[in-house]
């Protein structure tokens, strides 16, 4: 029987195949491996809102669970996973753009986890630099520094050229250095 | 000195600092940016890397609630996932540009290669129309005094041209024209003569003798 497997040997894509089956564990599987990702791309790209990236990872799991056919099993489970994530967060914005999202974003500053004062200064200020950037130059920075994925995997995911995640990502690394000048020397 | 291209740059931001990187690459840094600007933004990288990275927990009743839901969930007989139609992958099939290009390329050729190719020859056939033209001989005449003109003239047969010749008689300039007429030598469009071999125009000084008669009986 295949769920008698040790799960954590079993790729993405197998799990999410016996996952289809009803198959718990395999499910308990890739959420252990991907819900912190995917609470802090969440929390990211959402404002630093923990209680917004808590109900959008859960929105994101249920699509997991409820449309496991949906699941190309061409592509690589946690590109693919990162895609839909990243159109929640875009459907979100078009939601938020229409109900003045800034003033929204900006209402969460109060919250953050840094354990100094200079760090959630810091923090503060990354969120609201973050916060000014579009957001396919957020994305990408998110995904590239915080997410630690590689410009190829950055392309399909948000379904660009290379080329054109390696441009955004230069002009994104500078317009941040001019926004936070302020803090040239303090690290 | 290798030039960096923006995504070099980049890569380089996020994993050294500028006094670990090899001589060529500080060199070719410091083409694009001064040593200090380096410095700040591999350190604000660093310090955004790390920011980023302190975020909170998910709720752990997340996942025991999805679980209850995919407890609900009928089970399904493990099966690979459903291809769409031929038409619709055909639709979806992605062309890289250079193969359109070349396609596009190809389809040109063609068309100009299949242009050129020899026409059918028209099967021809030769006939004989019948025709009627005129053609003007060259003759040479003794004129002596218009020798200079002689080569191409019609031919003349006056007798006042004649009367500075040789002396010829009237009757033998008659004989030679009336010969040459009848030979086809001469040209039939002399103006002033009506050439006609069978009563050649003038008259001998034998004819002209009842003239002289009744000249004589006149006077």
């Amino acid at each position: 029987m295949q769920h008698n497997k040790p799960y954590q040997t079993l790729s993405d894509e197998q799990l999410m195949r016996q996952m289809a089956t009803g198959c718990e564990p395999s499910f308990g599987e890739l959420y252990d491996r991907y819900s912190e990702r995917m609470h802090r791309y969440f929390y990211r790209m959402l404002g630093q809102d923990a209680h917004r990236a808590d109900d959008f990872t859960q929105e994101l799991f249920m699509k997991l669970v409820e449309k496991t056919a949906y699941f190309d099993t061409d592509r690589r489970f946690s590109t693919w996973l990162y895609a839909v994530a990243g159109n929640m967060v875009k459907n979100e914005y078009r939601r938020l753009s229409r109900q003045q999202r800034q003033m929204q974003l900006d209402d969460c500053f109060g919250e953050n986890f840094s354990e100094d004062i200079d760090s959630q200064i810091f923090e503060q200020h990354l969120h609201q630099a973050l916060g000014e950037l579009d957001e396919t130059q957020r994305q990408c920075f998110v995904l590239r520094y915080q997410e630690e994925l590689s410009v190829k995997e950055i392309a399909e995911i948000m379904d660009c050229p290379e080329g054109t995640v390696k441009s955004r990502m230069f002009y994104t690394l500078k317009k941040l250095g001019d926004k936070l000048r302020a803090f040239a020397g303090v690290f | 000195m290798k030039r960096l291209n923006q995504s070099d740059l980049a890569q380089l931001l996020a994993e050294r600092p500028f006094e670990m990187l090899t001589s060529a690459e500080q060199e070719a840094v410091l083409a694009e940016m001064p040593e200090w600007e380096y410095q700040r933004l591999h350190q604000l990288l660093q310090r955004s890397k790390a920011t980023m990275k302190r975020s909170p927990k998910p709720d752990p009743a997340i996942r025991e609630r999805l679980l209850e839901v995919l407890r609900q969930q009928p089970k399904q007989t493990a099966q690979p996932a459903k291809q769409p139609g031929l038409l619709v992958r055909m639709a979806q099939y992605r062309l890289p540009a250079w193969q359109a290009a070349a396609g596009l390329a190809l389809l040109l050729v063609a068309h100009f290669a299949l242009q050129k190719t020899p026409r059918e020859v028209p099967h021809t056939e030769t006939v004989y129309v019948n025709s009627t033209d005129t053609i003007y001989k060259e003759v040479a005449i003794p004129v002596a005094q218009q020798q200079e003109k002689a080569t191409q003239m019609r031919v003349n047969v006056k007798p006042r041209l004649v009367r500075n010749a040789e002396q010829p008689t009237m009757e033998a300039i008659a004989y030679a024209d009336t010969s040459a007429r009848q030979s086809g030598s001469l040209p039939d469009t002399m103006p002033g003569f009506n050439f006609t071999p069978q009563s050649p125009i003038g008259r001998s000084a034998n004819e002209m003798k009842d003239l002289w008669q009744l000249l004589g009986d006149v006077y």
